[in-house]
């Protein structure tokens, strides 16, 4: 039972594929035959723009976190965030918590383009020559994609722009939403861990 | 005040630099050099999500999916006219901040449904997005980081609703 569960949980990104992409072109071909290869390549050229975007930034900011490395930066936040770090990650090397640090305040600072290209590493020593994810590279995407942003800074800026009277009161709800998500998260990721633990015991 | 902190932390960096007389030009050239090779190694996952998503989208299909999931929504307390942005959400930034958008135009920006709206889309983060980028090239399996991600997201979309109406 619990062998079947996970196998499908293994290939949620290929099963979840299929099924956005399949479902779509299917229906597509009774509601919209003519527009769904134009879809599929405004997806498509959406990403072309969107990699354009990333190496502009990735440009930017791999040449800020270079210049970190070297000026001592990089070492005080990773030795502010080692205390968590070191909990959360375990049997880790110290340049991974390093990465992982930076990664966690970036996100932090609400500056998520600095902080994508230092996760992209951490997870690449966090994994080695492995293609399944690890343990730790489970709780850290999960992290990343509990999105621990604490400022709000697009969303406040947009409802200004609507014409809110205080477009900064979401602040409050927000942050503690945030904090509640990222912990809902990496609890379940120990509790997976534990499940997991028992199941190989019997 | 957002505005001010990426340029002071930039400009810190460089006063510390100077300082320590470290050679900021190599120092920023060696890191910069990894850009490419990075954004070349996220382009074909970058690609198949944002392909994926569009036809999603574009198909209706997103739209319907969204009409079918409102009772369970409206179960959870979250307001049924948010529905088909917190099922994009998880997949398309661009595509919820326009929705975001939409429901500030559609029901004012200090109506419930907006400040409910706001603190979903900024307390959540683009899930697939954020997974196809950092498991790109090394991660085949993602051994329930997805499933772990989407189930939390989706609670912290109901305690999003839920702090809206008592805050």
């Amino acid at each position: 039972m619990y062998i079947q569960g996970t196998a499908v949980i293994q290939c949620f990104m290929n099963l979840l594929f299929f099924l956005l992409f399949f479902a779509s072109v299917v229906w597509m071909l009774f509601t919209d035959p003519a527009g769904a290869v134009s879809a599929a390549l405004a997806g498509a050229e959406n990403a072309v723009t969107v990699s354009v975007k990333m190496l502009a930034v990735y440009a930017l900011w791999l040449g800020i976190l270079g210049v970190m490395r070297k000026n001592g930066v990089a070492e005080f936040l990773s030795r502010l965030f080692h205390p968590l770090t070191k909990r959360l990650f375990k049997g880790e090397r110290a340049e991974t918590h390093s990465l992982i640090s930076q990664n966690l305040a970036a996100n932090f600072l609400g500056i998520g383009s600095a902080a994508t290209p230092l996760g992209i590493d951490a997870v690449r020593l966090m994994q080695g020559e492995q293609t399944d994810a690890t343990d730790n590279t489970v709780l850290f995407i999960v992290i990343n994609a509990c999105g621990v942003q604490l400022l709000p800074a697009t969303v406040i800026a947009l409802r200004a722009q609507a014409g809110s009277a205080a477009p900064a009161d979401v602040l409050t709800p927000t942050v503690i939403s945030t904090l509640v998500t990222a912990a809902i998260g990496v609890t379940l990721c120990f509790l997976k861990r534990s499940a997991r633990g028992k199941g190989q015991g019997k | 005040m957002s505005a001010y902190i990426l340029p002071a932390f930039i400009a810190l960096n460089f006063l510390i630099a100077a300082i320590r007389r470290v050679p900021v030009f190599d120092a920023f050239i060696e890191g910069a050099k990894g850009a490419v090779r990075l954004a070349a190694e996220i382009f074909p996952y970058l690609a198949a999500v944002l392909i994926a998503v569009s036809l999603f989208k574009q198909s209706g299909l997103s739209l319907l999916l969204a009409k079918a999931a409102a009772p369970i929504f409206r179960f959870f307390g979250i307001p049924p006219e948010l529905t088909e942005l917190i099922v994009v959400r998880p997949m398309s930034g661009s595509g919820s901040i326009g929705l975001l958008s939409e429901v500030y135009r559609t029901y004012g920006a200090d109506s419930y449904a907006a400040r409910a709206a706001s603190v979903i889309v900024g307390s959540s983060e683009t899930v697939f997005y954020v997974a196809a980028l950092y498991g790109g090239g090394r991660v085949k399996r993602y051994k329930g980081a997805l499933l772990i991600s989407l189930i939390a997201t989706f609670a912290g979309t109901v305690i999003s609703c839920l702090l809206c109406r008592l805050m």
